[in-house]
């Protein structure tokens, strides 16, 4: 897998930043990316990315329970896997080597 | 209205009697999705734009049935008659196209061919406002979550007070932009304009 694969890009990376504090569902991730960013995130482009990040590994999903407020229709919900975890940790140590090199060179 | 990406979009006109926050709200939605569209390749966008496709396909898709769609891959392109409206998606695999003569809930004035395409099999639990208005293009993999949680949503909205107006353009918006997402950019671009003018025109005409 290429190098490009196995970091998320800024919208993967909060929402893998977001499942650290555990399970959780669609709507719950898109409330609290809205929050987080300040930034709209239909609940479709959402579950698109969803979609993508479970291809690549990074989480696994699972069917929860209906609700009647939900039309009979069941929840699905994400956890971080742990290659999910590594891609994380790898994007947080290449921003911290980038901002390392960044203080290392002299300002005249 | 003819609408596209060159075109200014006046909000404050649009829906001239929604208060303050929902003039913002529909002027943020608005933005996402021209952003989507102009998140386009350069080349198609060109492309597109020599075709007249904003102007070309204003159709009438009120009538349309609410459809699951189980592969976006398999929609090639997407072609409208603009005398008799009819909507038809030509697919890669014709063998699998379904026979909409055969489904009494295809209408006559939209046909929407999919492979296995039907009717949403919970679509009585679909907001009052959306039900039979819209053609929408639920990805069947989602289909479940994603439906339940706009439901939370409508139902969160209902309880905020908000009207029933601005709760189905907000399930538009969101229905739209999952569709679209997995289409390929001609089909994704002509639906968004479809969408945008429709809501549009639908509001400006109540």
């Amino acid at each position: 897998m290429s190098f490009r694969k196995l970091l998320p890009n800024r919208r993967e990376a909060m929402i893998l930043a977001i499942l650290l504090h555990g399970e959780k569902y669609g709507r719950e991730i898109r409330n609290l990316y809205e929050e987080r960013t300040k930034l709209g995130l239909p609940i479709g482009s959402l579950y698109v990315t969803l979609d993508r990040m479970e291809d690549k590994g990074f989480l696994h999903s699972r069917h929860g329970e209906s609700d009647p407020e939900r039309g009979g229709n069941r929840r699905k919900y994400y956890t971080l896997s742990a290659s999910g975890l590594k891609s994380l940790n790898l994007l947080r140590e290449a921003m911290d080597s980038t901002r390392r090199r960044e203080q290392a060179v002299p300002v005249n | 209205m003819a609408l596209s990406t060159q075109n200014c979009i006046d909000v404050d006109q649009a829906f001239p009697d929604a208060d303050p926050h929902e003039q913002l709200l529909f002027k943020t939605a608005f933005i996402s999705w021209l952003a989507e569209i102009e998140r386009l390749p350069r080349q198609n966008r060109k492309r597109l734009g020599r075709h007249k496709v904003h102007t070309e396909y204003e159709i009438d898709l009120i009538n349309a049935p609410v459809i699951e769609v189980n592969d976006e891959r398999f929609v090639r392109r997407f072609s409208v008659d603009s005398r008799s409206g009819e909507v038809r998606f030509v697919l890669s695999d014709p063998i699998r196209a379904v026979d909409p003569s055969r489904d009494p809930t295809f209408d006559d004035h939209v046909t929407v061919l999919y492979p296995n395409g039907k009717p949403l099999g919970f679509r009585e639990s679909l907001p009052e406002c959306i039900l039979n208005r819209s053609a929408f293009l639920v990805p069947r993999r989602h289909r479940e979550a994603l439906v339940g949680d706009l439901l939370e949503d409508v139902s969160e909205m209902r309880r905020g007070g908000y009207g029933e107006r601005f709760i189905s353009f907000v399930v538009i918006w969101h229905i739209g932009i999952a569709a679209l997402r997995r289409c390929g950019p001609t089909v994704r671009r002509i639906v968004m304009m479809v969408c945008i003018n429709r809501s549009l025109r639908r509001w400006l005409a109540e």
